[in-house]
C-alpha cells in the first residue's frame, strides 16, 4: 500500500445484527483532497467514519490511512477528526480541552486554537458554550495533531452560513486533505472536489460534482395526461416509457414524469400520442436530483 | 497519562456536588456519631472514636470512588472516551487513569475525617500510627476504584448516579460501617466478611494497633478487586468494538 495515499478502503463491511450497516464500501482518497460523503441517514456515513477512525471493528475488508492501520495513523497524529458524537466534558474549559489533547500529541495547543479562532472564549466551560462555538472548540481538538487528514462528519452542523463559510475558509487554508460527511447538498457542491453517495451502506455515485449531477442527466419532462379510455394510469405510464428519448416514467398524484437522455425528441412524441396532455414542465437535474435519484428507495 | 488525570481532578474539584457528598458527608457522620456514642470502650478494645472515624473515612473513601467511577457512565454517554479514543492516549491508559482518579478523589474524605477526628475528637495517635491507619485504608479503596469503574462501564448516563449510590450503600451497611459488624446476627456478619468494606476497615483498624492485614481481608479484597477489574476491562472492550 503506498504511504502517500491518506485514505484506502476495500470491501469494508459492518453489520448490527442483521442490518448491514456499511456493505462493501471501497474508496480511496488521494492527497490534497476535499471529498465530501453524502448520503441519507442510515446511508452507512457514520459507520464509515468509524471504521475509518478504527472505533468500529470492521466485519470485512481492510482500511488503510497512509499505509498504516487507523490506530497507528490517528495515534501518529497524521489524522485528526470531528466526530457528530464527540462530547466533551461540559465542566472543562475549551482551553483545557485543547491543551489536554495537545499533550497527548506531544504538540502545542496555540496554533490549533488560534487557527481554529477560539481563543476568546478559551477560559470558558464547553458546556457553556453555543453550537457553534462548541463545533470550533471540536475543531481546535481535531487540528491539535497537525493531521495530514481531517475526517470531519457533519462539521457545520451548528454553525449558520456566515460561520459556514469562514469554517470552510480555514479549512481551504489549511490545504490539507478532507474527508466530510454531510447532509447539505449545498455544503457538498460548494466546498468539495468530488463527492461520494452512499445509499444502503454503499458507494452509488463517486466523482466529481459535475460528474455525479451527469450521473442523473438529462432532464424530466412533467406533465399531466387526460385519461384514456380503456387504459388505466400503469398502462398509461408503461406505454409513455417506450416513448422515444424517455428513460423511465414516474407518477406523482396526477402527473407523470417522464426523465429523458432527449427531453425534446421525448416532448414531441409525447404530444404527438396525447395532444391533451397539460401543465408541462421541463427541468433539468441538479445535484439534489442525483442526489434523490441514486439514494432513493426505488430507482 | 498524567495530564489526563490532572485535567481530571480539576474537573471533579469544580464540582460542589461532589465535595458536599463524598468529602462532607462523612465528617458530619463521624461528629454525630461519635457525639452520640462517646468515648467508651467497644468489644475489641478500640476506643469507639477510633472505630467510627475509621469507619466514617472508610465510607466516604468508599463513597467518592464508587461515585467517580460512575462518572465514567456520563462521559461515555456523550462520546468523550471516543474522542480520546482518537489521540495517543491507549484504551488501557484510560481505564488505570480513571481508576486513578476514583483513587485520588478518595484521599480528601480519608484526610478530612483523620483530620477532624484528631483536632477536635481527642483522638491521639503517633505519627507511625496515623500514617499506618492512613495507608491501610486508601489501599482498601482500591476493590471500590474497580467496582465504580465497572459500573461507569456498564450504566447508562441516567442510571449511572443511581446505581452508585445503592452500591455504596449496600457495600457500607452490609460490611458493617454504619452498625459494626459484632453487632450483626451471625448469618449478617459472615456476609459481612465476604465484602471488601468490611476488610478496609478492619485492616485499617489492625493497622492502627500495629496488627498485620489478615490473610482472608487480603484476599477477599484481591478477589473483588480482580472480579470487578476484570468486568470492567471485559466491558470496555465491548463498547470500544460496538459503538
Amino acid at each position: 500500500m503506498d504511504e502517500s495515499t491518506p485514505v484506502a478502503i476495500r470491501g469494508l463491511v459492518k453489520a448490527y445484527g442483521a442490518i448491514r450497516a456499511v456493505d462493501g464500501v471501497d474508496l480511496e482518497i488521494g492527497r490534497g483532497e476535499v471529498v465530501a460523503l453524502l448520503g441519507p441517514n442510515g446511508a452507512g456515513k457514520s459507520t464509515t467514519i468509524d471504521a475509518l477512525l478504527g472505533l468500529t471493528r470492521p466485519d470485512e475488508g481492510e482500511v488503510r490511512l497512509f499505509g498504516r492501520s487507523p490506530r497507528e495513523a490517528v495515534a501518529g497524529g497524521s489524522v485528526g477528526a470531528m466526530l457528530q458524537s464527540g462530547g466533551f466534558p461540559d465542566d472543562a474549559t475549551a482551553g483545557e480541552l485543547v491543551k489536554l489533547t495537545a499533550a497527548l500529541f506531544k504538540k502545542p495547543a496555540r496554533p490549533a486554537i488560534e487557527r481554529a479562532g477560539i481563543t476568546g472564549y478559551a477560559g470558558q466551560r464547553y458546556g457553556r458554550l453555543s453550537g457553534g462555538q462548541k463545533q470550533r472548540v471540536r475543531f481546535a481538538v481535531a487540528l491539535v495533531g497537525d493531521p495530514e487528514l481531517l475526517v470531519l462528519d457533519e462539521p457545520t452542523a451548528a454553525m449558520d452560513v456566515g460561520a459556514r463559510r469562514e469554517f470552510w475558509a480555514a479549512m481551504r487554508e489549511y490545504g490539507r486533505t478532507v474527508l466530510f460527511a454531510t447532509h447539505y447538498l449545498a455544503e457538498a457542491e460548494e466546498f468539495a472536489d468530488r463527492v461520494v453517495l452512499l445509499r444502503a451502506g454503499r458507494v452509488v455515485a463517486d466523482g466529481s460534482v459535475a460528474e455525479v449531477r451527469a450521473l442523473a442527466a438529462g432532464r424530466v419532462v412533467s406533465a399531466v395526461i387526460p385519461a384514456v379510455p380503456g387504459a388505466d394510469d400503469r398502462e398509461i405510464d408503461s406505454e409513455l416509457a417506450t416513448l422515444p428519448g424517455v428513460t423511465a416514467v414516474a407518477r406523482q398524484g396526477r402527473r407523470s414524469l417522464l426523465t429523458c437522455d432527449d427531453s425534446d425528441t421525448a416532448l414531441r412524441a409525447l404530444l404527438l400520442k396525447h395532444e391533451t396532455a397539460h401543465d408541462i414542465e421541463v427541468t433539468a437535474h441538479g445535484l439534489e436530483d442525483a442526489f434523490v435519484q441514486l439514494t432513493g428507495e426505488d430507482n | 497519562m498524567g495530564v489526563l488525570l490532572a485535567a481530571e481532578v480539576r474537573r471533579i474539584l469544580r464540582s460542589p456536588r461532589f465535595l458536599i457528598f463524598t468529602v462532607g458527608f462523612p465528617v458530619v457522620y463521624f461528629l454525630i456519631f461519635s457525639g452520640l456514642y462517646g468515648q467508651g470502650d467497644t468489644p475489641d478494645g478500640a476506643a469507639t472514636t477510633v472505630y467510627l472515624m475509621v469507619s466514617m473515612a472508610a465510607f466516604g473513601a468508599i463513597s467518592a470512588s464508587v461515585s467517580t467511577g460512575g462518572r465514567v457512565a456520563v462521559e461515555r454517554q456523550a462520546g468523550w472516551n471516543r474522542q480520546l479514543r482518537l489521540t495517543p492516549l491507549p484504551g488501557w491508559a484510560y481505564l488505570v487513569v480513571k481508576a486513578a482518579v476514583a483513587m485520588l478523589v478518595a484521599l480528601p474524605a480519608l484526610v478530612l475525617v483523620f483530620l477532624v477526628a484528631g483536632l477536635f475528637k481527642h483522638v491521639d495517635l503517633t505519627a507511625l500510627e496515623w500514617l499506618r491507619v492512613f495507608v491501610a485504608a486508601w489501599i482498601g479503596v482500591l476493590p471500590f476504584a474497580a467496582i465504580g469503574l465497572f459500573i461507569g462501564q456498564m450504566a447508562t448516563a441516567d442510571s449511572a448516579q443511581g446505581m452508585a449510590t445503592v452500591t455504596m450503600l449496600l457495600f457500607s451497611l452490609l460490611g458493617g460501617l454504619f452498625i459494626p459488624a459484632f453487632l450483626l446476627p451471625s448469618a449478617m456478619a459472615t456476609i459481612a466478611r465476604l465484602l471488601p468494606s468490611y476488610w478496609i476497615a478492619d485492616t485499617a483498624r489492625a493497622a492502627v494497633a500495629g496488627d498485620a492485614p489478615a490473610l482472608q481481608g487480603i484476599l477477599v479484597c484481591v478477589i473483588w478487586l480482580a472480579a470487578a477489574g476484570g468486568l470492567a476491562v471485559w466491558r470496555y472492550r465491548r463498547d470500544s468494538l460496538r459503538v
